[in-house]
């Protein structure tokens, strides 16, 4: 048959081969790889290696600040430490082949922020095959013997954001409630704080429930939608509305602007970023949840620090424990504040924010800027 | 002879790929309103010689004449412009395009930037009835006709520029059935008596025996025999197989046309 | 069988016969996701009587705006027998460089968006060539590209993770309604316009002594469409009017269906995906149409990330992620396009979009989880690659 025979054959393999290079070297600071973010230290003391598990790189705090303060504390507290990170890029999976990797090179401690709370449960059998302790951060992993929990206590934190709600509602408003991914412990644990709250308030007639949704991957375009639908079905009879977080509570935002209500209506929200923080001083959200991430990877970093040296954390190192659903894991909670329009300057205050981040597309005069 | 010069001549066409001689030495002509097959065993060189008429190939060594003038086929855009239109086995025709696009592919009229789909149109209908050509609808995607009719559609293609003079079909009749086969070979008749030169490359003898003016037999990428209407299918395969003596005089085209002319119907050989 | 062309003696098939026909040749046009839509409406305006009323359709329009956008491009790519697995990344990025430049650049409103598009198209034709010149398949070349352009859009955010942006000059699009004397207008104009240009090109094919379009034919294409340009109108008009970014959406379909259905350029790219060796004999310049196609997809892709930012105030490590490129590819594969190439329209993207936005729009109206959406959207996009396939089967059987 006519026709010249597909030439670029090798050339294709070749392309292949290079971008499957590049693109496994490209995506943000690391991922299959380890990166070594330490120091070897002197050469007489073998390097001890703990290696940090992050699970996806499109929640800005995690490499972001997350990581720098872990790094920072194992730094101080370990004198030979070799820091490895891994991202495991949203995919569960890929985090437990991490984690194998991360074994193999010798850590001595993982810290992990679960990609998936419970498919994680692999990552800690796989540790302690080799005798290596795991410390949960942020996220719990649940089901399993996990070794120790750094984190918030997303249950209180939950209340907290339901109280404030109350606080700063009357009698008979009418509150709509979206939630975070129906997969991420965490945004049941919210959802589970602000309910406890708020359910009763409902259920006496104090408050109304516009409505409540799930929302899968936290996407904030998918709560616009959903706030778009809890108006409708209300008929714009809304007062109040739980985001649950900054980014969602942005989509939130995003429909009340839509429907002419920005400003009106009370959104709250969690994490304390900037864009949240921003819309707290615009007025279009009326708080948020602050976490004391230097103090939490800082609490980490010692506690890996002690595992490594072979030391027992003393009890009270653990205020609390966690219930994961097969052991109560000890636990380290991590201070939070909620920050709305009236202590906004506490934000730069503390370092969360910088003044001029803050302040970026923020008219001059409003607020503290 | 006198009159006018045939369609197509070739002469001492020889190619050679690496140390394999496809083609040594290798005549043929094609006339106005003739009919020309071109069989042979597998390896005899045709698709060789089909690929050096269409442009694909380069030959070696040997001429062409294009009526009385001599020329070269360096390409398929030159051997279009010589007349030279193929129908390649697999009928290249777009599936998912109806009969008109595709016999338009590649060279659709436009009005401005605006494609002239009514006038496209007319002329198809026109050239489709011009060769007794009859679809169920110009319209519906060519996947939907019978292999007779995208046979037609293919083969209406190549005649569809005015410039067209000789057709190459490339086992036409292959993949068809009795019926789609009769369709295609009416064609063929009526392509030349539209006065078009046709070469028909087979491996059916029935089918070449039906519709073909001569038979040109290659075997072992060189002339072997040449035959006239009417010749029997035993000589045929024995030219094709080499079996039976082939005198030297019918390795000659021209000497053939010679005998042809005034023993008309009379095989050689 | 019927001699085409031939006046005499020929039976002008009715429009009733001719879709038999049709159907029994596989050529089932939108009938199949019209009347499913029809049903998916039905079923949530009985769930929950909110559903058909003009704010809800409204918002529907608005929420499958930028899904429709992204599948426009994305059908191109998939007449060719192509994909683009990059299209959701590009969304992100073009959002991302729109965001930097024009909140924490302080760029004018035509820099910004000026760069990202130019951005996007050129990185769509850089991928196009790739795969065209090196031969490198689209499926791998446009997988890399998504997590490239992953990288760039994480990048260009830096720290931030989300931009707030409020200047008017993006964010007119999502906010801006036709008045509603001008909605009706425009609706009669195009009604008129349609009919107007279906009589006259049947006058064209009458002087050629073609076969005319059937009465039914004639009558019933004009019909359906004033029937729902004048119906949406209508029904928009009792809310804000035509919501501006849907009209641009479907003005940017109606300007690349336009460029497939009547320049040689779109006859080639069904060419070419239809038999790309075929094109090629043909002296189609196969490479250049590639290259052009998935030029377009991206640009598309970028104007999605454009009308994003416009819509959530916000350009953020979040968009253009999630379930964005496979709600466009389903869009299209439920509106009609083939995914094996040569076959489709482009006004399959806004109504495959409008399908999916409809069964979002209405899971959250009853109030349904995430999960149940997923599933819900999944089977319609299964009911709609079977119908492809097995239509495709019939096709391939008709012709003997």
């Amino acid at each position: 048959m006519v026709g010249a025979p597909r030439r670029p054959n090798a050339i294709a393999v070749a392309a292949i081969l290079v971008m499957a290079i590049a693109t496994g070297c490209s995506s943000a600071a690391s991922t299959n790889s380890p990166s070594a973010a330490g120091s070897a230290g002197s050469s007489t003391i073998a390097p001890v290696t703990v290696s940090i598990l992050l699970p996806d790189n499109v929640t800005q705090r995690y490499e972001g600040q997350d990581k720098p303060a872990i790094t920072a504390a194992l730094k101080k507290y370990i004198p030979n430490v070799k820091v490895d990170s891994y991202n495991a890029l949203g995919d569960g999976s890929r985090q437990l082949s991490q984690a194998e990797d991360a074994l193999a090179n010798g850590s001595k401690v993982l810290i992990v922020i679960p990609q998936d709370s419970n498919a994680a449960a692999a990552i800690v059998t796989a540790a302690h095959k080799d005798n290596v302790p795991v410390i949960a951060y942020t996220r719990i992993i649940n089901k399993s013997p996990l070794d120790y929990f750094v984190g918030k206590d997303s249950l209180t934190i939950g209340k907290q954001e339901g109280q404030w709600m109350v606080d700063n509602t009357k009698a008979g408003d009418t509150i709509a409630v979206i939630d975070g991914s129906p997969t991420d412990q965490n945004a049941k644990l919210y959802e589970q704080g602000y309910m406890s709250v708020l359910q009763p308030l409902f259920d006496s007639g104090a408050r109304k429930l516009a409505g409540e949704l799930w929302t899968a991957n936290w996407d904030p375009t998918a709560a616009q939608n959903e706030m778009d639908q809890l108006l409708t079905k209300n008929a714009d009879n809304i007062h109040a509305v739980i985001g649950p977080n900054d980014n969602m509570a942005g989509g939130v935002v995003a429909s009340l602007t839509t429907a002419n209500l920005a400003g009106k209506v009370t959104v709250t929200g969690l994490d304390a970023t900037v864009a949240g923080l921003q819309r707290i001083i615009n007025g279009t959200q009326g708080m948020t949840v602050a976490q004391d991430i230097p103090t939490m990877g800082d609490r980490a970093g010692k506690l890996a620090s002690m595992l490594v040296a072979g030391q027992t954390p003393p009890g009270d190192f653990f205020p609390g424990t966690t219930d994961n659903g097969s052991v109560k894991v000890p636990t380290v909670y991590v201070n939070t504040m909620i920050i709305s329009k009236q202590n906004i300057t506490t934000a730069i205050d503390d370092g969360f924010v910088t003044k001029v981040q803050l302040c970026q597309g923020i008219a001059p005069g409003t607020g503290p800027c | 002879m006198s009159g006018t010069p045939r369609l197509l001549e070739c002469r001492g066409i020889s190619k050679r790929f690496g140390a394999v001689e496809a083609l040594q030495n290798v005549g043929l002509s094609v006339d106005h309103g003739e009919v020309v097959a071109l069989v042979g065993d597998n390896g005899a060189g045709k698709s060789t010689l089909v690929k050096i008429l269409s442009g694909i190939h380069q030959a070696d060594a040997g001429e062409f004449v294009f009526e009385g003038r001599p020329g070269t086929i360096r390409s398929p855009h030159e051997a279009t412009s010589r007349g030279i239109s193929t129908v390649y086995q697999d009928l290249a025709l777009c599936d998912n395009l109806d009969a008109v696009a595709n016999l338009f592919l590649g060279r659709e009229w436009s009005k401005g930037s605006h494609l002239a789909k009514f006038e496209m149109e007319q002329r198809a209908v026109q050239l489709l009835d011009g060769l007794q050509i009859r679809l169920p609808s110009v319209h519906s995607p060519v996947a939907s006709l019978s292999g007779g009719q995208r046979q037609s559609v293919a083969v209406a293609r190549a005649v569809l520029s005015e410039a067209a003079r000789v057709v190459l079909l490339d086992e036409p009749t292959a993949a068809l059935g009795v019926v789609q086969t009769r369709m295609v070979l009416d064609l063929i008749r009526t392509l030349r008596e539209k006065g078009l030169g046709v070469l028909l490359v087979s491996h059916n003898l029935a089918d070449v025996s039906d519709v073909a003016d001569r038979i040109v037999v290659l075997r072992l990428g060189r002339n072997a025999a040449e035959f006239l209407r009417g010749a029997s299918s035993s000589e045929i395969v024995a030219a094709i197989t080499g079996a039976g003596e082939v005198s030297p005089e019918g390795m000659h085209p021209t000497h053939l046309r010679a005998e042809a002319m005034s023993h008309p119907g009379i095989p050689n050989g | 069988m019927i001699a085409s062309g031939s006046v005499d003696g020929a039976l002008r098939l009715g429009a009733v016969d001719r879709l038999r026909q049709r159907i029994g040749q596989g050529e089932l046009g939108p009938l199949p996701i019209v009347i499913g839509m029809a049903v998916i409406w039905i079923y949530f305006q009985i769930q929950n009587s909110n559903f058909l009323t003009p704010r809800n359709l409204t918002d529907l329009l608005l929420q499958m705006t930028i899904t429709g956008t992204v599948a426009a491009g994305i059908v191109l790519v998939l007449l060719l027998g192509e994909i683009d697995l990059s299209v959701g990344s590009m969304v992100g990025l073009t959002s991302a460089i729109l965001g930097v430049l024009l909140v924490q650049q302080q760029q004018p409103w035509w820099v910004a968006i000026g760069v990202a598009l130019l951005v996007a198209a050129a990185i769509g034709a850089a991928q196009g060539a790739i795969a065209a010149y090196v031969g490198v398949p689209t499926f791998v070349v446009t997988l890399a590209g998504m997590l490239g352009l992953l990288g760039m859009q994480l990048w260009v955010l830096g720290t931030t993770g989300s931009i707030n942006v409020a200047d008017p000059s993006v964010t007119f699009l999502f906010t801006t309604y036709v008045p509603p004397i001008l909605g009706w207008l425009g609706a009669v104009a195009l009604v008129a316009g349609y009919t107007g240009q279906k009589i006259y090109s049947n006058k064209q094919r009458l002087r050629l002594r073609l076969d005319p379009e059937s009465w039914s034919g004639l009558l019933a294409r004009p019909a359906l469409v004033a029937l729902v340009v004048l119906i949406s109108v209508g029904v928009l008009n009792e809310w804000h009017g035509v919501p501006l970014a849907a009209f641009v959406m479907l003005l940017l379909v109606a300007a690349l269906d336009l460029l497939l259905t009547e320049t040689s350029f779109g006859r080639h790219v069904f060419a070419v995906g239809g038999n790309p060796e075929a094109a090629r004999r043909a002296g189609i310049n196969v490479a250049r149409i590639r290259i052009a196609i998935f030029s377009m997809c991206a640009l598309m892709a970028g104007i999605a990330g454009f009308m994003s930012v416009s819509r959530s105030l916000a350009a953020s490590t979040q968009t253009g992620s999630g379930t964005l490129l496979l709600e466009a590819i389903a869009a299209g594969v439920i509106g009609g396009t083939s995914l094996f190439g040569g076959r489709g329209s482009v006004w399959s993207a806004p109504l495959g979009a409008l399908v999916m936005a409809s069964l979002a729009n209405g899971l959250d109206l009853t109030g349904e989880p995430p999960d149940i959406k997923y599933i819900v959207e999944m089977m319609v996009l299964l009911v709609a690659v079977t119908v492809d396939a097995v239509s495709r089967r019939s096709r391939a059987n008709s012709g003997r």
